[in-house]
């Protein structure tokens, strides 16, 4: 019998935290968070009879500094490479379009963040909201 | 008479060549017998061979090449420690790789999406 699989769709919210006085083009390793009950990590798996699809990537408002997000598979495939971050904004009509990508059961999510602007004299956050469609058996 | 003969020969090398599909037959047929295909030819054949000629002396022919067919099959390693077959090389081929999506979250995401990047 064929199993039944249910599609779940949640916000995770991705932050990348630059120290302060970082030049621009550094990458930081950012941290996921699925939930609000759950603590972020840097290294997200994906339970392994479940695939994990990114759908949207969005911002709220601007961000500074300005970046780019890289999305990894199993810390070394680059699965996706985001535009300027501030592109995305989610009020922009004409923000980008994700391209879908699959992550598949047991595989690690990773996220880099590339400053494209120098941090000035304090640590600066950059928030940004990915929607993931997770396909899980009932 | 040597007509016959060969008759009766064909006859009994169809039954020992009929005996893998017969056995297989008896065994999806009733899997509860719990019997191994050998042991189901031979049990075929014994009672082809045993009770076929009431209904054609040809029949009671198959039943014993099903018979031989079985015997045969359980000499086999026997006979195969005395008769080594020549060992030859073959060359292996890789099949191509084929890509198995065992998860059925990953097949469903696939039919959701069709061409997404893995």
């Amino acid at each position: 019998m064929a199993e039944k699989i249910r599609e779940v769709d949640i916000t995770a919210v991705v932050t990348a935290t630059f120290p302060a006085n970082l030049p621009a083009n550094q990458k930081v390793a950012a941290n996921i968070q699925l939930d609000p009950s759950l603590a972020a990590t840097a290294v997200q798996p994906v339970p392994s009879d479940e695939a994990w699809v990114v759908e949207d990537i969005y911002v709220t408002a601007s961000q500074t500094p300005n970046a780019i997000l890289e999305f990894k598979k199993n810390l070394t495939q680059v699965m996706h490479r985001t535009g300027a971050i501030n592109g995305y904004v989610v009020t922009n009509p004409a923000r980008p379009v994700t391209m879908p990508f699959i992550y598949e059961g047991s595989a690690l999510i990773t996220v880099e963040a590339q400053n494209l602007e120098a941090v000035g004299a304090s640590p600066a956050t950059i928030t940004v909201f990915v929607k993931i469609k997770k396909f899980t058996p009932h | 008479m040597e007509d016959e003969d060969i008759i009766k020969m064909l006859v009994a090398g169809f039954g020992a060549g009929a005996k893998g599909t017969v056995a297989g037959w008896l065994t999806s047929t009733f899997p509860q017998l719990k019997l191994t295909e050998d042991l189901a030819g031979a049990l075929v054949g014994f009672l082809i061979w045993k009770f076929g000629e009431k209904v054609h002396p040809l029949v009671k022919t198959f039943g014993a090449g099903v018979l031989i067919g079985a015997i045969g099959q359980f000499t086999k390693s026997i006979t195969e420690q005395f008769l080594k077959p020549p060992t030859t090389t073959t060359t292996t081929t890789t099949a191509p790789k084929t890509y198995v999506l065992a998860s059925p979250a990953l097949q469903a995401a696939y039919a959701r999406y069709g061409k997404v990047v893995m």
